[in-house]
């Protein structure tokens, strides 16, 4: 590889350890960088610039091997984003996870037990749903029913898609 | 042509996997992703090398490309699986549905039966004489849970504790 392209690319996964770094040592304590569209705005900001200098630098070399090197840096922020954003959300605790903390820090319970007590937080979560999904401009109430608008059907579509290709029967 | 070559290969991973899924093998359907994705991984590696050599931007490139494209698609696929409400989505697009619908549908006690049958399946929970208990591979995964929520600084969720 040409000393240049080992350059560059030290350079670029340096930024990626810098914006993981600041994260650490300066923004996880502040509120904004721990809601959703916060840390989502950090990382969408971020590639969004860094795909715009990697292009710009590969259109003004316009070489094969700096367009590669380009797109290359472009998937390493890729991989290294979707991966923290699923850990932040795995993070979060989802339903199985809040049900099997809340029985590692009771002991063993009957199961009718917990399936009385964790009830109640999916009633919660129902209504938390729909208000995300109308506000997500995802669906909407038209009269007594719940509807999906336009962007819904879509995000819709490409969800069936996904289970159909991978035979995936039952969800949620 | 790498980079048509990654797409390509991350298509026949996908139809792969697709494939995989069909047959009657008890693997989870993550396990069959990384199995079909690492050989056809595997095989775009060995292409791109043989093309561009080893230390080319081109194969580098190529195989990241791959690497975050199998990364969105497993992403993507788990959370159209285990999403309640990826699967309300799913539900409103077949049909309209009223309040008492979907409460129906989405029965809180059922749902609640279904994550603790699947955490028994995962090994994480197991059924005793006095009850359902954490086994080892649920403690760590607790743990682990525990680490990562103190990192991000995420605030104890109110709910983990069953309601007295």
């Amino acid at each position: 590889m040409h000393p240049e392209f080992s350059i560059i690319a030290v350079i670029g996964v340096g930024y990626l350890i810098l914006h993981l770094l600041l994260y650490v040592f300066v923004l996880r304590d502040r509120a904004l960088f721990q809601t959703e569209g916060g840390i989502f705005i950090y990382h969408f900001i971020s590639a969004v610039i860094f795909t715009v200098v990697c292009l710009a630098a590969a259109i003004l070399h316009s070489s094969d091997s700096t367009i590669a090197l380009a797109i290359g840096l472009i998937a390493v922020h890729g991989i290294y984003s979707v991966s923290f954003l699923e850990l932040w959300s795995l993070a979060q605790g989802g339903y199985s996870i809040s049900i099997l903390s809340g029985v590692g820090s009771q002991g063993a319970l009957p199961r009718s037990t917990l399936i009385d007590a964790y009830a109640c937080i999916g009633d919660a979560k129902k209504g938390d749903r729909l208000s995300i999904l109308s506000r997500s401009s995802l669906a909407r109430r038209d009269g007594d029913r719940w509807r999906l608008s336009a962007r819904g059907r879509v995000l819709a579509l490409l969800l069936n898609t996904l289970l159909q290709l991978a035979a995936i029967k039952r969800s949620g | 042509m790498w980079f048509v070559d990654a797409l390509l290969a991350v298509l026949i991973a996908v139809i792969g996997h697709g494939a995989f899924c069909r047959a009657r093998i008890s693997l989870n359907v993550v396990t069959r992703f990384l199995i079909v994705g690492g050989i056809v991984g595997g095989c775009l590696i060995w292409w791109l090398v043989q093309h561009y050599g080893s230390l080319a931007p081109q194969t580098w490139a190529g195989v990241l490309v791959y690497a975050f494209c199998c990364e969105l698609y497993l992403f993507l696929f788990t959370l159209a699986m285990s999403s309640v409400s990826a699967n309300l989505l799913m539900n409103l697009s077949r049909r309209a549905m009223t309040d008492s619908d979907i409460e129906r549908l989405y029965d809180s006690r059922q749902m609640v039966m279904t994550r603790l049958d699947r955490l028994v399946a995962a090994d994480l929970l197991v059924e005793t004489p006095s009850g359902l208990q954490m086994t080892a591979k649920g403690l760590r995964m607790v743990r682990s849970f525990n680490y990562l929520r103190d990192f991000f600084r995420h605030n104890t969720p109110t709910h983990n504790r069953p309601a007295d």
